[in-house]
């Protein structure tokens, strides 16, 4: 017997009961989430858009409701993607359940604002009730809510929550099965003649036109936005437009601007709502203003902002190091172990050695750092202080046809070009809208992190010490954008000519971040990294394993050998390399040992391939190892990682595992060509290849998704156009650096 | 026997990639991504 | 037209209309900024652009070419 047998207009037996949580961005909505269902949460996609469907289960009872967790919206009129799925899932658009309970969470700092979201829901006709939250921010500024007389007026339950600390989540969870059973509704807004007539007119009109059935909420949606999703099936595009031009005329005649009519009616509803429900002590006290006097002011705050992600850079080094050390040996001894046993069968060995534990575990040594980086991310934008800082940063990214509000995604992906080229959907200029993805992948991405890392952590900081590294790494990441601006600066203003981008962002308060969901969130990232790591890249690193190993002809080897010895008997008696090398462990058969596997490699497919074409790569400085690196991570960047791991490794003794590929690096030295016998890893060399990785577009998942939003040709000019810049930069790097250390050594 | 076993592993990986690769090159499915796993997609819009 | 564009930080003034033939003008209506309103505005960012404008007891950031939609009852309150 379901004691959530709701008599509402939807039966509970068909499908499972559905709670949504809605709200205004900013709220802590998901704060009281993650409190309503634990960690039972699930993270999915809503159909056509790249919205997260955040879903959980609440046990309540001994029922289980679906929570919803909508995305953060001001209002239904759908401008972002984000508030176009709220309308679809609340009007049951696309096969989306309807929800079965609206569960509004609202800020009660900032209660006027909030109730618009409100107003506007009432349309839809769904059972409601109110969540009031951060009370304790409302009662630190010396705001007081009569929530009883509130509930009065709107008809339908309000509960004072504080998400933070778990306060009034019990009573919250009881209201919320007790409006199951018996569902409050909002009262509907009492629209003036002009308005309620242009709907029975728009109606009727729509109907002629063809258009399946339609709702109230999403009539009024197509009265006051004008273009409306919800008209898309209607041919007759200029017949529909002259239509609602007609309403919009009755709307004038009534002395209301059709722009703002709906927002002044609802505000004024709002206001009549809150007649002597809000008591404020005096000017509102916030203690936003004197943070942010320092944070945003001109110098100040520019320098602050700089010196945060100095910062957090900074510590990316200095703190994840033993993490690190910890990933590496776990590494080498798996390898050790499976070298152990797998001993009678060298192929398997070797794909499982060097193939996989040397390619996944050369990636997954960076977890630390990931998941330092997104706890900082997280920690920043629960605080309030992106928001900030895309105030700061929107003129610059104006000029790139991007606004402030890129700055978001980008800094909370530092993670993925997808999301800005995704994000760049909502750009209605098409102009705006190809500059932003054109520009979007030169912004600097996680996966270039470990190429920094590896490189920075083993030829920049021995030498100069952390801070320069530090110093180094937070460059590297501002390469790209400092490369993309000027670009995007040169394509705006003289080839594309677009319009600015707007630009509207609230400026939250400060709040202390809750720390159960930052921890969450840097969990979740670092999940994903793992998945990835362990699906795409071990997939990759087989091929690549493959690809280095075969044909493993013994020809090479015996050759290789007679190479080696008569190399040695240069310098002893061949009695005494032939002793040598009857002990498998002295340092002769060591090096032979490693003398033979990098000539196998180089005998590979691809170190063949690699040698071919490393005469391209020479003038950055390039040898063909690293050539071989360069192009097997065009799918992906971090399996240059891989790869690494497994052309050096393949060279040294499986015996006693991995050999420390800092070490390798450093002690690599060329074996033909013109710098024969100098070192490979230069410091010219290591930014070359740095810089080469920050503006090439190694990443198929981008090269897909530019196809997808533009078109083949853009993808391909924009794939090549990168590839062919990095390639400039990585030789001017090279050839520059190299003056520079001639001149000065 | 073992080439066998490596055949079978070699095999898998492409297999895997080609799948992936044919997802997300030619289906012109809702999901952009399916790609990296570090989108962020509209966290900070979620609170 | 006097409009929110050209106020200084600091400067107050009560909305008369909003530009409706724009996009942003539902965006802006939606978070509060209705005729009748008072309006002040905060601080500029260090390049100029864009300005923080305080309504209601909300601080929305907004780029010059969005505050010029925002019409302004003359004589504000320079508090």
């Amino acid at each position: 017997m379901n004691p959530l047998r709701t008599r509402g207009p939807v039966e509970a037996e068909k499908h499972s009961i559905q709670v949504a949580l809605v709200g205004n961005p900013n709220t802590g909505k998901s704060t009281i989430f993650n409190r309503l269902t634990g960690l039972r949460q699930r993270i999915a996609n809503y159909p056509g858009v790249t919205v997260d469907r955040k879903s959980g289960r609440m046990k309540v009872a001994e029922c289980e409701i679906e929570v919803v967790d909508l995305p953060g919206a001001y209002s239904l009129t759908a401008i972002s993607h984000d508030e176009r799925v709220v309308m679809d899932v609340l009007g049951g658009r696309r096969n989306m359940q309807r929800p079965d309970l609206l569960v509004f969470v609202l800020d009660a700092t900032n209660l006027k604002r909030n109730l618009f979201l409100v107003s506007q829901a009432a349309e839809l006709g769904l059972p409601t009730l109110i969540a009031l939250n951060q009370m304790d921010a409302a009662h630190h500024n010396g705001i007081r809510i009569d929530s009883a007389r509130l509930s009065r007026r709107l008809g339908v339950p309000v509960i004072e929550t504080v998400g933070s600390s778990g306060r009034g989540l019990a009573e919250l969870k009881g209201a919320i099965v007790e409006a199951l059973e018996s569902p409050c509704f909002l009262p509907r807004i009492a629209w003036p003649a002009c308005i309620s007539n242009g709907c029975v007119m728009l109606r009727d009109g729509i109907c002629t036109l063809g258009c399946a059935e339609i709702s109230d909420a999403e009539i009024l949606r197509v009265l006051f936005d004008r273009e409306s999703v919800y008209t898309e099936q209607v041919q007759e595009k200029t017949q529909l437009r002259e239509l609602i031009l007609e309403v919009h005329k009755g709307i004038r005649s009534s002395g209301l601007s059709p722009g703002s009519a709906e927002a002044v009616l609802h505000y004024r509803h709002i206001e009549a709502l809150l007649e002597g429900v809000i008591e404020s002590s005096g000017p509102i006290a916030r203690s936003r203003e004197s943070i942010d006097r320092i944070l945003l002011h001109r110098v100040w705050g520019t320098l602050i902002f700089l010196g945060v992600m100095y910062a957090i850079f900074q510590s990316l080094y200095t703190w994840s190091g033993p993490a690190m050390d910890l990933v590496e040996t776990g590494t080498g001894w798996a390898q050790s172990v499976a070298s152990g046993l797998l001993a009678g069968a060298p192929v398997l060995q070797s794909l499982v050695c060097n193939g996989i534990l040397a390619g996944v575990g050369g990636v997954l040594v960076f977890l630390p750092q990931i998941l330092l980086l997104f706890f900082f991310i997280s920690l920043l934008e629960d605080s309030g202080y992106v928001a900030r800082a895309a105030f700061l940063m929107d003129k610059l990214f104006s000029w790139c046809g991007l606004n402030g509000k890129s700055f978001v995604p980008l800094l909370s992906g530092y993670a993925c070009a997808i999301p800005g080229v995704m994000a760049a959907r909502t750009i209605e200029d098409p102009k705006a809208r190809l500059t932003t993805i054109l520009m979007t992948p030169f912004m600097s991405c996680s996966a270039r992190l470990p190429v920094y890392i590896l490189l920075i952590g083993t030829f920049v900081e021995p030498v100069y010490g952390p801070y320069v590294a530090g110093a180094t790494l937070f460059v590297m990441h501002f390469v790209g954008a400092a490369v993309a601006l000027p670009l995007a600066w040169v394509l705006n203003r003289f080839i594309l000519r677009i319009k600015p981008l707007p630009f509207i962002l609230e400026m939250p308060d400060y709040r202390l971040p809750v720390l159960r969901n930052v921890v969450h969130r840097m969990w979740e990232r670092g999940r994903e990294f793992v998945i990835r790591a362990g699906t795409v890249i071990l997939a990759i690193s087989i091929i690549v394993w493959a690809l280095l190993y075969f044909p493993h002809q013994e020809s090479v080897a015996t050759q290789a050998e007679a190479e080696f010895v008569q190399a040695q008997s240069k310098q002893r008696p061949a009695v005494e390399i032939e002793e040598a090398l009857k002990d498998p462990d002295s340092a002769i058969s060591q090096s032979l040992f490693n003398h033979v596997g990098a000539a196998y490699i180089e005998q590979s497919f691809l170190g063949r391939f690699g040698k071919t074409v490393q005469p391209v790569f020479d003038p950055a400085g390039f040898d063909w190892k690293i050539t071989v690196g360069v192009l097997s991570s065009f799918p992906a960047r971090e399996v240059i990682i891989a790869t690494m791991g497994i052309i050096y490794d393949l060279g040294s003794d499986v015996d006693e595992g991995s050999s420390d590929l800092r070490t390798v690096l450093k002690n690599e030295r060329w074996t033909s060509g013109s710098r024969l016998g100098e070192p490979v890893y230069t410091l010219p060399v290591v930014f070359a290849i740095m810089v080469f990785f920050a503006l090439c577009m190694q990443c198929g998942a981008t090269v897909a998704i530019i196809a997808k939003e533009l078109n083949w040709w853009w993808a391909t000019a924009s794939f090549v156009g990168m590839t062919v810049l990095a390639w400039v930069a990585a030789v001017a790097v090279f050839q520059s650096g190299r003056l520079i250390t001639t001149f000065f050594s | 026997m073992e080439i066998f076993v490596v055949g079978l592993v070699i095999g898998a990986a492409l297999i895997y990639l080609g799948r992936r690769a044919y997802k997300k090159y030619f289906r012109k499915s809702g999901d952009g991504c399916g790609g990296c796993g570090t989108c962020p997609s509209s966290r900070a819009s979620q609170e | 037209m006097h409009t929110l564009e050209m106020l200084t930080p600091g400067m107050s003034a009560r909305i008369a209309t909003i530009e409706s033939d724009c996009g942003q003008a539902g965006r802006l209506s939606s978070l509060g900024f209705v005729p009748g309103q008072w309006v002040k505005v905060i601080r500029l960012a260090p390049l100029g652009d864009p300005l923080t404008a305080e309504i209601d007891g909300q601080q929305i950031s907004l780029r010059r070419s969005e505050a010029r939609l925002i019409g302004l009852h003359p004589g504000g309150d320079p508090s």
